[in-house]
């Protein structure tokens, strides 16, 4: 199996705000979020980070997209280091979230020939490309409404095809069913599937078993800002389900430390 | 470069095609300008017009007979007075108790007839004192000029009529002229950079608070493309804004200040009109690039435009001094100031003063400064603490 991301030891230490040190309430100055986390994706696979709020899932997606900086470590994208080079990293990942917002004033249309200039693919290609992921997300029909008149499911959509739009091989997904309501949520979830099928390798995060068990080839655990087990899904649930070996690790991770 | 390019024509996409948004930031300002001034000055022309039956007041040192019947039928207030008195008449024109005074040589008619336009002699001399801040003043030296021209016609140029600067008793600054002077610059830094105010907040901060920017900075597009793109198309729209505001003052301008003197000396070439806008547009990219620097620093538009409101009064205090000290001498260091730089050469200019020295510091100090703070935006967008602060 051919190794298309590789992330060593990342580690991500936020300086809180005073605003932030409040909420805390304890007072400290400084948090942990990501903790020497380390973990292969290979070419072809989904690869599932599993975890509760707050492990650090969004932190570590961020740092490999090129979003955020390790405070240490490093991530290596398809030959190319997040340190070194995250322009290159950003022209080979798609990086996929709720919480990027398309600007209400255009159409999905303009979107997507803004962000395919961006990206710096040609005109035809990107003809093709539209068609495709318009199709794909039923998007045709509202091409030309403005993205404030859309729906949420609509917007989450057209949000999706405008991150693809320069057809990257690896797509990192934070919380892909977030906010989705149920049909929505399953045109995501059957698309990240026939990505795979072509070839895509999809690394998404998520708390959610179930979306795990359905689209996963392997699964990393992280509690805590650590990687607290890394395996394909087919050794994970051998002997119990998902979401047994979850909670089995994750008392025995917080219980020892308390 | 082309990231830069398509990033722009989003921008003023987004903004030429909102018909609101054109209409308050550009067209608005504009209109507004024209509408007060037109109204103010209106009001205006009604306190300085001069009522008709007003006799100037001339008093007349060694006047001739024959001039003296000249203005027998003008509206003057003729009074002939002593070498003597020179001085206290003087004293009354500046407090404008007179209008103006005139000095002929004496024996003026002797010397005139004697006087041999060939010979290439000094022909005899008449002094005219006026006082141009007040319109009765200048215009009662103009009247007196023009009738001793054509008395000087009919006698074949056998005198000279003295009447320069220096003869105007208005001590230093003429004050009606240069407030207008100091006006124009100051209306055009206000107007530009309520512009970049209007529009600022939005462009970054407002990006932030939508979560647009993060779409923007996933993809490969360099942080200091980004930067560039967005203050350039800022730049356009407040420029435009400012064009439109110039174009409602000048338009303005002439029921403002009815068909002032002061109008008719100054006049601009086609060389000093296009320094003037480098002036007026370096000054812009200064303005809107540290409103971009607030802009970016703000997590949400009501923020951006909070830190952005205490400057505008420093702006317009800065702009207001530099319209004001234009054309006085001031250590050449205060060019480097920004906005008051622009301001100073803008009225400068206005008052024909040529400090080449003045504009390169202006310019190049400007340019300058837009450039560090585009690299500090550039800077922002890069910092994960400003683009994701929770
Ligand atoms: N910008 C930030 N500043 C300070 N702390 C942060 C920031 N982002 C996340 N954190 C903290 O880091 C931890 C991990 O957060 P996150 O990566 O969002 O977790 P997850 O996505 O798994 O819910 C949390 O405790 C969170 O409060
Ligand atoms: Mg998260």
């Amino acid at each position: 199996m051919e190794t298309i991301l590789e992330a060593k030891d990342l580690k991500k230490i936020y300086s809180l705000s005073k605003k932030q040190q409040k909420l805390e309430k304890s007072g400290i100055k400084k948090k942990t979020a990501v903790d020497d986390l380390s973990f292969e994706a290979y070419k072809g696979e989904v690869f599932a980070l599993l975890g509760p709020n707050g492990a650090g899932k969004t932190t570590t997606l961020r740092i490999i997209s090129t979003l955020i900086k390790p405070t240490s470590g490093d991530c290596i994208v398809d030959g190319v280091s997040i340190a070194e080079q995250p322009e290159e990293v950003r022209k080979k990942i798609g990086f996929l979230t709720s919480e990027l917002k398309l600007e209400d004033y255009f159409t999905p249309n303009y979107l997507f020939d803004f962000f395919s200039k961006l990206h710096g693919v040609s005109d035809e290609d990107r003809e093709k490309r539209k068609e495709k992921l318009f199709k794909t997300f039923g998007i045709d029909e509202f091409a030309e409404v403005k993205v404030a008149n859309l729906s949420t499911g609509m917007k989450q959509k057209t949000s999706i095809a405008v991150s693809l739009a320069h057809d990257p091989d690896i797509i990192i997904f934070d919380e892909p069913t977030n906010g989705l309501d149920v049909i929505t949520a399953k045109v995501v979830t059957d698309f990240l599937i026939q990505l795979r099928d072509e070839g895509k390798t999809i690394i998404v995060s998520t708390h959610i078993f179930s979306l795990v068990e359905k689209i996963a080839d392997r699964v990393g655990i992280i509690i805590n800002g650590k990687m607290v087990l890394c395996d394909s899904l087919k050794e994970v649930v051998k002997e119990k389900t998902l979401e047994d070996v979850f909670f089995d690790v994750y008392v025995k991770e917080v219980g020892s430390d308390e | 470069m082309n990231n830069i390019i398509t990033i722009m024509k989003k921008e003023l996409t987004r903004f030429f095609t909102d018909k609101k948004m054109v209409f308050t930031s550009i067209i608005m300002p504009g209109l507004m300008i024209y509408i007060i001034y037109s109204l103010m000055g209106g009001f205006i022309q009604d306190m300085v017009t001069t009522d008709e039956d007003y006799k100037y007041k001339i008093s007349a040192v060694n006047m001739p007979e024959a001039i003296e019947s000249m203005f027998a039928e003008q509206n003057v207030e003729l009074k002939k007075t002593g070498p003597v008195d020179i001085d206290d008449t003087k004293a009354e024109i500046k407090s404008e108790k007179a209008d103006v005074l005139v000095v002929f040589p004496e024996d003026f008619d002797e010397a005139v007839s004697e006087y041999d336009v060939q010979s290439g002699e000094k022909a005899p001399e008449i002094e005219i004192y006026y006082n141009s801040a007040t319109t009765n003043s200048a215009n009662a030296q103009m009247l007196i000029t023009t009738t001793l021209d054509a008395y000087e016609n009919s006698l074949s140029n056998k005198f000279d009529v003295n009447c320069d600067e220096k003869h105007d008793l208005n001590d230093g600054a003429d004050f009606s002229e240069k407030m207008v002077f100091a006006m124009i610059p100051m209306l055009l830094m206000t107007l530009i950079s309520s512009g970049c105010v209007a529009i600022g907040p939005d462009f970054i901060a407002g990006e932030k608070e939508r979560g647009t920017i993060a779409t923007l900075l996933v993809t490969p597009v360099k942080r200091g493309a980004l930067a560039v793109g967005k203050i350039i198309s800022m730049l356009i729209i407040a420029v435009l804004c400012a064009i439109s505001s110039g174009l409602g003052l000048i338009l303005s301008l002439p029921k403002l200040m009815g068909d002032a003197e002061i109008f008719k000396n100054t006049s601009l070439s086609a060389a000093q009109y296009a320094l003037f806008f480098v002036v007026i547009l370096s000054s812009a990219c200064v303005l809107i690039a540290f409103v971009a620097v607030l802009s970016a620093q703000a997590n949400t538009v009501k923020e951006a435009g909070t830190s952005v409101a205490p400057f505008n009064i420093l702006i317009m205090v800065l702009s207001v001094a530099g319209g004001y000290t234009g054309g006085e001498k001031l250590s050449k260091f205060v060019n480097l100031i920004p906005v008051f730089n622009g301001s100073r050469c803008m009225s400068d200019m206005l008052l024909g003063v040529k400090d080449s020295f003045a504009l390169s510091v202006t310019i190049g100090s400007n340019i300058l400064y837009a450039i560090v703070m585009i690299f500090i935006l550039t800077k922002m967008f890069s910092s994960e603490k400003i683009m994701f602060s929770k």
